[in-house]
């Protein structure tokens, strides 16, 4: 029985990446090879980052015989990754899948239905954490402080690490499947608690890279007082630095820490899982009263359902809309700090004019990487999914739907990232022309982003799925987007590279135009072929 | 008001519907009726316009639904045999939707919503979520919302499934209603006594095929419909 849970569950990860969505079919090498490489981007890409913060550690740490300090940090770090990575989608993958009734009412015991479940976080986990952990790894052998005991360890800590996110992860889901039970607005709840994790995270992030820059100048002092806080705030993770340094013994102890985690996790999620299932206290009934009717016309109608959608699924609305609360925040923080700002910017235009002048490109990509983040267009299309009959029945052009799906991210990007750029301008005290020119750049980009969203989203439409969290999270159409529309923004800086003779605000309205014609290459292929499409999906 | 002329519809190897010709006409209750997989739904669903045919032509009031496909469904409304509606959106919020796309003015949509949100008992949970709904009153609201616009021609996939009697017979008066003002209905049913009692006429299709059709007396004559349609199925 637990075989064919986990067969079934895997059949669902294996048809998402692997299998054509219409056919069934096993995809073509070429797209399986294409998917492939993309992942590998994706992961040598994020595992970049961690290879420099385990490069400005490793040297200091190791001849200060503090390599259990290199592994017990950098560990930490792989926990906060892989529980961010993960969080999100946990507590939809455990108690909101669409089979939930079904498998509910055959004799499956329901801790084999929760360990399937778990097994699926711990592999989202194991992926994150490894982000983290595999580069720091890689940078302690590469500079040949590791043998081979202390490499098979960290292997090993690796499995145990995930497995310690996994419970991390699996512990908050609880607590917001808890909550939601018991509240009237489950959106609000699961979005409040998110984003009060988001904050938690961005600002450990934040100080992080204060810490690095304090690490360098006092790294023998600083180490000391980290060591111990770590012994004694955080005990299990400094038998986990001892065991990365080659311990067997603190191998042991962290394994049976984990072992114990797993099991005190997997005991209470499992003694109120059936009953978090089961209960539905439902909400307050709102007797409808009637009120004089408002219309609109065909394309405000779907523009209005398509907002409705985003808003009312807190896993959409946190994964679709948090660059929309980040980009204000910025612009905001931008104002406020606009002294350290300067301080900083007059650092960076001592390395060189070309350093001077890129300054607003640079901010404009950043804006844009804010933008690229809120991927509300590439599910829109998979999140149809058993409703799709209701749009294709309708005497409504396929195109205006998808046109309807392209707007929503531009209505809701434009405003804030406008105000993060021109705060952000303001902060540098850059003149109105270069303002205009990059919050042209700007507009310019919200558009060709929700353009390529929907392009992706159609060529890449899944509509059968069990939890919505596999099209808003895991899709490739997202994944696609997100990474595609990275690449876009940073080749607006890379570009900048090559023509830095321009002026920065000429070059700026130049971004801008350069774009045009990729958004209207795309919305003709959308209105063309993309409606083609989805009138058959 | 429906015509159907030699529609084929295959899934790789199987034929789904195979030559199929109908002709329905305005006032028409047109029964579709045949075993599990027997080509209804993919017939319904072409005709609705949401599934791509191999061959043949289907006409709405003279207009090709590959051609014309939004001003033939400007005429029609059609409603799937399971009727998942968006649960993001409460009953009315639903409703509202729909008529927005068809245009209906706000004192037409108010008087039409009343009329049959009463008539089916839902006007008090008009207010709740899609998502709080029994499929029963998913089924009440996906009927509503096909009435709303009153088109000309109803395309049902077994739209008594999920009904409670009370439902069902108001359902049959509102389909009784839509034929005598000129339109027609085509709808596919398992429950050959509804079928029998209901419809001015009966198809029946088994592998894809139409093995009879025309009026009730000219289906089974003097025999009980479910008798007839057991020895053709044989």
């Amino acid at each position: 029985m637990f075989k064919a849970l986990f067969k079934k569950q895997f059949m669902e990860l294996n048809r998402m990446y692997f299998q054509d969505n219409k056919t069934g079919k096993i995809r073509s090498p070429k797209a399986i090879i294409g998917f492939v490489c993309l992942m590998l981007f994706v992961f040598v890409s994020v595992g970049f980052a961690f290879v420099g913060i385990s490069m400005a550690l490793a040297d200091a740490l190791h001849y200060g015989n503090l390599d259990w300090l290199f592994f017990a940090m950098m560990g930490l770090m792989a926990i906060a990754v892989g529980v961010f990575g993960s969080v999100f989608t946990t507590y939809s993958s455990l108690y909101l899948a669409r089979d939930n009734e079904l498998l509910l009412s055959m004799p499956i015991p329901s801790k084999y239905l929760l360990a399937v479940r778990i097994i699926t976080v711990y592999l989202s986990s194991l992926l994150y954490s490894a982000l983290a952990w595999i580069p720091s790894v890689a940078v302690y052998i590469q500079r040949g402080y590791m043998n081979a005991k202390m490499i098979a360890f960290c292997a090993v800590l690796q499995i145990l690490l995930s497995a310690v996110v996994t419970v991390l992860t699996c512990a908050l889901g609880w607590v917001i499947a808890a909550l939601a039970g018991r509240v009237k607005n489950k959106s609000i709840v699961t979005a409040v608690v998110t984003v009060a994790f988001m904050a938690g995270y961005y600002t450990v992030q934040f100080k992080l890279n204060s810490f690095l820059q304090y690490f360098a100048v006092n790294g023998g002092e600083l180490a000391d007082k980290i060591g111990s806080a770590i012994k004694v705030w955080v005990y299990p993770m400094y038998q986990f630095g001892l065991a990365g340094a080659g311990n067997g013994k603190s191998l042991a102890v962290f394994s049976a820490i984990t072992v114990v985690l797993c099991i005190l996790c997997y005991a209470i999620l499992s003694a109120s899982f059936v009953k978090i299932l089961t209960t539905n206290r439902g909400a307050k009934k709102t007797e409808y009263k009637e009120k004089s009717a408002k219309t609109s016309s065909a394309g405000i109608a779907l523009i209005k359902k398509e907002f409705k959608r985003f808003v009312k699924s807190p896993t959409y609305l946190i994964n679709g809309g948090l660059g929309l609360l980040i980009m204000p925040a910025a612009g905001i923080a931008a104002l406020i700090k606009k002294n350290d700002l300067q301080i900083a910017l007059e650092q960076f235009y001592a390395e060189g004019d070309f350093f001077k002048n890129a300054v607003p490109v640079f901010a404009v990509t950043v804006v844009c990487i804010m933008v690229s983040m809120n991927l509300i267009a590439p599910p829109s299309v998979s999140l149809e999914g058993r409703n799709i009959w209701v749009l294709q029945t309708l005497p409504v052009a396929a195109e205006k739907i998808l046109k309807a799906k392209r707007r929503i991210p531009v209505i809701l990007n434009t405003v804030p990232a406008i105000f993060c750029t021109a705060a952000v301008c303001s902060a540098m005290n850059a003149d109105a022309l270069m303002t205009v020119s990059a919050v042209a750049a700007v507009v310019s980009y919200i558009f060709l982003n929700a353009a390529l969203g929907v392009f992706f989203g159609v060529r890449k439409a899944n509509l059968v799925w069990t939890n919505e969290a596999v099209p808003i999270k895991q899709s490739s159409a997202v994944l696609i987007t997100m990474f595609g529309g990275m690449a876009a923004a940073a080749a607006v800086t890379a570009g900048y590279y090559f023509l830095q003779a321009i002026p920065a605000s000429i070059y700026l309205f130049g971004v801008a135009a350069i774009f045009v014609p990729f958004i209207l290459i795309l919305n003709r292929w959308i209105s063309r072929e993309g409606a083609a499409i989805f009138e058959t999906l | 008001m429906l015509k159907i002329t030699n529609l084929s519809k295959s899934f790789g190897e199987k034929k789904a519907v195979d030559d199929l010709t109908l002709h329905i006409n305005p006032g028409e209750i047109y029964g579709f009726i045949g075993h599990n997989g027997a080509g209804k739904t993919t017939t319904l669903k072409s005709i609705a316009g949401i599934l791509r045919f191999d061959k043949g032509e289907i006409l709405i009031n003279g207009k090709s639904i590959v051609d014309e496909p939004i001003e033939c469904k400007k005429m029609m409304a059609y409603i799937p045999d399971n009727p998942d509606i968006y649960d993001f959106m409460t009953g009315i919020q639903y409703l509202n939707f729909i008529a927005d796309i068809f245009g209906i003015s706000a004192s037409d949509r108010q008087a039409r919503i009343r009329k049959y949100a009463d008539l089916f008992e839902l006007t008090s949970d008009l207010a709740q979520p899609v998502s709080a709904y029994s499929h029963g009153m998913k089924q009440k609201l996906a009927i509503i919302s096909a009435w709303i616009h009153e088109p000309k021609l109803i395309i049902m996939d077994e739209p008594f499934v999920g009904l409670d009697p009370k439902a069902a017979h108001i359902l049959k008066g509102m389909m009784r209603e839509v034929c005598s003002g000129g339109g027609a209905i085509f709808f596919s049913t398992h429950v050959l006594e509804v079928a029998e009692k209901l419809c001015d006429k009966v198809a029946v299709i088994k592998g894809g095929k139409l093995i009879i059709s025309g009026t009730m007396d000219e289906v089974k004559g003097n025999e009980s419909l479910e008798s007839v349609f057991l020895e053709l199925e044989g």
